[in-house]
């Protein structure tokens, strides 16, 4: 049996590269010991390989897709929004009553954005989204990975703040481990 | 025959040398992060004198480049090869998840890993194999169970029992100064109250 995969989809730049970067190492540190793959597509695309194809069988098989949200993410980045799409279909596709259903759709605010009115009416008018059974009307309406503050609310992460970074990440690995179906 | 980190004949009473083992991160917190961690360890640990066991102590080597002390050399492909006078005695390592990721190959897989490579001569050398003693303090905010599952040497580090947590439910603090300070003052208490390490299998393990 394969290993779980968690898919790590983030907005290409300096400032989400470093967050992405900055969890992608949180999360191998502990990847054999949990006994998972990790893919986030800078550090696991060789040269000369097929872009689209590796990233597209990344996403036909992970178990976990890790979105990193932010407002270029939702709104400049046709690639962000073809893997959000890929994601969402494979979890709408399965049949009802399927528990979990795979991918687990874990988001985190990388910056602070309105996830209610993060809606996906418009992707379902495209045909971007196909499924006939819709679970989802809003990316506010899944749980969000995190971060979450002392009180328990959503906060955005903080890639200013070295420390305070490094304990969101440490957060959001202690919650993505706790969606199940990994080895520890 | 090149030098090893341990040396098999080595007396019990010997002096001990502290080699502090770190990786820089990437997240820029290197100011408060692990290099400063280890110049506080150091500077702690050096005026100390002696343990709890009249054992004095010797040296305390950063392992930032350039920090040696002179005596003691790092030899090239051998991260911990001492020479000299100096026979190194307790190994510490600052831990993050930077660190642990260099710290992934055994060196039998081509890791060159500061800790891999220690811990490849403690598992080795065995019940006989002399009072090294590896300690991990983690400095990072990686949870207990993080850290249990983090890779050193090809295994789950929370299942290497000559790996003796100087820190428990906690992380050591790296910053403010005033937690750093106190903080690394408690883990040089924790050195200083046990000296030798006969592959104890989690006898001197601080809950961790």
């Amino acid at each position: 049996m394969s290993r779980p995969l968690v898919f790590v989809s983030y907005r290409h730049g300096p400032r989400w590269t470093k967050l992405a970067n900055a969890l992608h190492l949180k999360l191998d540190a502990i990847a054999d010991g949990a006994g998972f793959d990790l893919f986030l597509d800078s550090q696991d695309i060789r040269a000369g390989a097929n872009w689209r194809e590796t990233i597209d069988a990344a996403l036909a098989g992970c178990t976990h897709f890790v979105s990193l949200l932010c407002d270029e993410y939702w709104a400049r980045s046709n690639q962000c929004l073809r893997e959000l799409y890929w994601a969402v279909n494979r979890y709408e596709a399965q049949p009802a009553g399927t528990s979990p259903r795979l991918p687990h759709l874990l988001f985190v605010l990388a910056a602070e954005m309105r996830t209610d009115l993060l809606k996906l009416d418009a992707a379902r008018q495209r045909g971007d989204l196909a499924s006939l059974d819709p679970q989802l009307a809003a990316i506010g309406d899944i749980n969000f990975l995190g971060p979450f503050d002392a009180n328990q609310r959503l906060e955005s992460l903080n890639g200013q703040n070295p420390q305070r970074l490094d304990k969101q990440l440490a957060q959001l690995v202690d919650r993505l481990l706790a969606t199940g179906g990994f080895s520890a | 025959m090149p030098a090893s980190v341990i040396q098999n004949n080595k007396a019990r009473d010997a002096a001990r040398v502290f080699y502090v083992s770190w990786a820089p991160t990437e997240r820029g917190a290197d100011k408060a992060g692990p290099r400063n961690c280890a110049s506080a360890l150091k500077a702690q640990l050096e005026p100390v004198g002696m343990d709890q066991e009249g054992r004095a102590i010797s040296k305390v080597i950063d392992s930032a480049p350039g920090a040696q002390t002179a005596g003691v050399k790092l030899g090239a492909g051998l991260p911990l090869t001492t020479g000299g006078d100096a026979e190194l005695t307790d190994f510490v390592a600052l831990m993050t998840a930077e660190y642990a990721t260099l710290n992934k190959a055994s060196p039998d897989e081509g890791g060159t890993g500061e800790l891999a490579f220690a811990l490849k001569e403690v598992l080795q050398a065995g019940e006989a194999g002399g009072p090294l003693a590896i300690w991990t303090a983690a400095i990072d905010a990686s949870s207990k169970g993080q850290r249990a599952n983090w890779t050193i040497a090809g295994r789950r580090f929370g299942e290497i029992d000559c790996c003796h947590a100087l820190t428990t439910e906690n992380a050591l603090r790296t910053s403010p100064a005033k937690a750093l300070e106190k903080d690394v003052s408690a883990v040089v208490d924790h050195l200083l109250g046990f000296s030798t390490c006969p592959l104890c299998a989690g006898r001197f393990r601080s809950g961790d």
